[in-house]
Parts: structure tokens; C-alpha cells; sequence
């Protein structure tokens, strides 16, 4: 792997364009906090995290998560939900922002391998949960439910076939696919980390409020409404919208 | 010594009787009082709604029939109560505390869904009462199930 050759911003701009992405990300879960299932904040944190590395993308992180509580409230499940999983998000795609365009144009085999296992994996999950009505929730939300599991079976299986003829394309036509697949692999981990979002604060708030063993169930099933759509959201976001902001980012 | 004794067993018999035809639970909503908190008691009865129907469908029933009067609208998740019998919601300004239209149930759960958590209940008439998980259009009418609309503070 190479490292991308980019020029490092002084100590004082870092510091700059961290305070300027964390209220932008705070201003734009604003906005869309009034339409809902749809969030940008994803996105947002993907593509600074990558275009400026772990450190500064964490830092935004963490600001963005004590600073959204002056709009938002102060709730400490939120608090604590966010100060986790934010931060891991923008290590991870920190992580991945050191993976230079030479590995995505001779795309490694366990890369490929990782992104087929999540995106198949995603679409049968909600393809048998949809099927088999495993989501035990109220008749009122079962037809958007099982909506939106079907959607995001069908935009996963889409993805993942998407990826394996751009896979194709390149190791046997010798095509220059590489930025398509750095796309549709970032998408699908966000979609994947999306889930993880809505998972763990269904671990942690019937935690932090002492649940039983049914209300924590109750609650687990009642959080598809919140997670279906985020999951959808993102992988439309990350697929179509992170090429152009990445190219903006990059100019800074 | 008879005719004194007659009027009293008629009074009696009636006072028996109207007892006996309140305890028959002929599904009339009861107005009272639970842990300080006010209280509508109903029970479903299979006559008044179809099957499939929702509390949302069984209170508009009650409504028409005039056993309940309240205030609402259908929201992004169906019925929404603002009051009941005048009884208003009320909310301080920032909506960190107020009082509000809660629906309490007798039963946790119906065909694998979970309607109601334990974490918060409610005792009447020796039986026990939980919090609705979902709102007025989320929690199916089942027949001879009770249902408790229960004005509840929250917040500070």
C-alpha cells in the first residue's frame, strides 16, 4: 500500500478546519433533523475523516458531539452514543484515507472478498427478515418497515453486483475501474457502520436505564424505524456524494 | 310487620341488582383515580369494533356512542389525544415537563409483538397495567382486554 502524497496543513489551519467541519457537520444535522430518515452527518465525517487523517477527524468527532447537545439537549445515552461511535467512524475512514488509489486500481482479493461478504450480507439479512417477518413491530409501522428492508436488500444486491463486474472489468478487461470500486467499498462500509450506529445504542440505552429483558427487545425492534432509513440514506449519499466533496476537500 | 318490610326488600333487590350490573363490566368507561393521576378504564367488547381494529378505532367508537369525549387529530402516527372531557396536555415552555394522554394495557403482548414494557405499570382493581409501547394506532383491540387512558406527568 502507498501512502497518499498530500500536502499536510499547518498546526493552526488543522485546528481551523476542524472547528469549521465540526460546526458544519452540527449545522447540517440541524437542517435535515426536520425531514426525516435523512442525514448528511455521515458523509460529512467520511470525507473530512479521509481527507485529513484519524487525528483531526476524531477531534471534529468528539466536538461535534458535545456541541450538538446545546441544539439538541442533553441526554446522556445521545451523549455517550455519539462520543463512541463518531469517533470510530472517522478512524476508520482516517485508517482508510492512508490507502492510496494504486490498491483500489489492482484491487486486493481479501478487499473484494470483505465487500462481498458485507453488501450479500446485508441484502439476505434484510431480504430473510422481510420474509420471515422477524421485525415484530406494531401493524402501524410493519408496511414502512418492511418497505425499507426490501429497498435496502435490493440497494445492497444492486451494490454488490455492481462491484463484482467492476471487479471484472478490471482484473480480466484491464479497465480502469478503480476509483468506481473505492466508491462502492467505502459505501458499503458506511452502510455497514450505519447498522452498527443503531446497534449499539440499543445496547446502551437499556443499559444506562436498567431494561428488562423485554423493553430492551421492545426497544431493539422499534429502532429498524430509525435504522432502515439512516442505512438507505447512506448508501445513497456515499455513493453519489462523496467523489464530488472528496475533489472539493482535496483543493483545500 | 309485611307491608313495612316490602318497600325495604324492593330497595334491596334494586341496590343488589345495580351493583351486580356494574360489576358485570358492561365495557362503559369508568372515570378514576390512580396513583393520583386520572384515569379512563375501558374494556373491550368484541360488538363495538371489528377485527383488526386499533384502540385509535375503538376510541372513536366510544366517542360516537358519547361513553368518552376527547380532543385529538391523526398525526404522522395516527391518534394523537390532546384532551379528554376538557382535561388539556400541557407542556412548560422549553418541553421538558408537562402532562400528557398516556395508554396503559393489561397485557405485554399478542402474536409475538411486544405492546407494553413492564419497566412501568400500574395496579387497578387488582390488576396490573402496562405502559404502551406504541401509540393510540399501535396497539391492537383485543376483546375483553382492558385499557387505561391515564393522564401522566412527566420531567422535572
Amino acid at each position: 500500500m502507498q501512502c497518499r502524497k498530500t500536502k499536510k496543513p499547518s498546526p493552526a489551519k488543522e485546528i481551523a478546519y476542524t472547528a469549521v467541519a465540526s460546526a458544519l457537520i452540527t449545522g447540517a444535522q440541524y437542517v435535515f433533523s426536520f425531514v426525516s430518515g435523512v442525514e448528511i452527518v455521515t458523509l460529512l465525517f467520511i470525507c473530512f475523516s479521509y481527507r485529513f487523517g484519524i487525528r483531526d477527524g476524531v477531534v471534529c468527532a468528539v466536538a461535534f458531539s458535545l456541541l450538538r447537545s446545546i441544539i439538541f439537549g442533553f441526554y446522556p445515552t445521545v451523549i455517550i452514543l455519539y462520543l463512541i461511535y463518531y469517533p470510530s467512524l472517522c478512524a476508520v475512514f482516517g485508517g482508510l484515507g492512508h490507502v492510496g488509489q494504486s490498491t483500489f486500481d489492482k484491487y486486493p482479493w481479501y478487499f473484494a472478498v470483505a465487500v462481498n461478504v458485507l453488501l450479500s450480507g446485508l441484502a439476505v439479512l434484510s431480504a430473510v427478515c422481510c420474509g420471515l417477518g422477524l421485525i415484530k413491530i406494531s401493524a402501524v409501522y410493519k408496511t414502512a418497515v418492511d418497505v425499507l428492508l426490501c429497498l435496502t436488500s435490493a440497494l445492497c444486491a444492486v451494490l454488490c453486483v455492481t462491484f463484482d463486474c467492476l471487479l471484472i472489468a478490471e482484473k480480466a478487461f484491464k479497465k480502469n475501474t478503480g476509483r468506481a470500486l473505492k466508491l462502492l467499498t467505502f459505501a458499503s462500509i458506511a452502510a455497514v457502520c450505519t447498522v452498527c450506529f443503531t446497534l449499539l445504542d440499543d445496547l446502551i440505552t437499556p443499559l444506562f436505564f436498567g431494561y428488562s429483558r423485554m423493553t430492551a427487545l421492545a426497544y431493539f425492534y422499534a429502532s429498524f424505524t430509525a435504522m432502515l432509513p439512516q442505512t438507505v440514506c447512506t448508501i445513497v449519499t456515499v455513493s453519489t456524494l462523496f467523489a464530488p466533496l472528496n475533489s472539493v476537500l482535496e483543493k483545500v | 310487620m309485611k307491608k313495612k318490610f316490602l318497600p325495604l326488600f324492593i330497595a334491596m333487590l334494586c341496590t343488589v341488582c345495580l351493583c351486580a350490573f356494574t360489576g358485570c363490566n358492561s365495557g362503559k368507561v369508568v372515570k378514576t383515580e390512580i396513583d393520583e393521576k386520572t384515569c379512563y378504564v375501558f374494556t373491550a367488547k368484541s360488538e363495538n369494533f371489528q377485527a383488526g381494529a386499533t384502540v385509535a378505532d375503538y376510541l372513536k367508537t366510544l366517542k360516537e356512542k358519547g361513553e368518552l369525549n376527547y380532543d385529538g387529530y391523526d398525526g404522522e402516527y395516527g391518534l394523537y389525544i390532546t384532551a379528554v372531557d376538557g382535561l388539556k396536555e400541557e407542556f412548560s415552555a422549553d418541553f421538558t415537563s408537562g402532562k400528557y394522554w398516556s395508554l396503559y394495557l393489561d397485557f405485554t403482548e399478542s402474536e409475538g409483538v411486544i405492546y407494553a414494557s413492564d419497566n412501568n405499570i400500574c395496579e387497578y382493581n387488582g390488576k396490573t397495567y402496562y405502559y404502551a409501547n406504541y401509540g393510540f394506532s399501535g396497539i391492537p383491540c383485543l376483546d375483553g382486554h382492558s385499557y387505561i387512558l391515564a393522564y401522566v406527568p412527566y420531567g422535572n
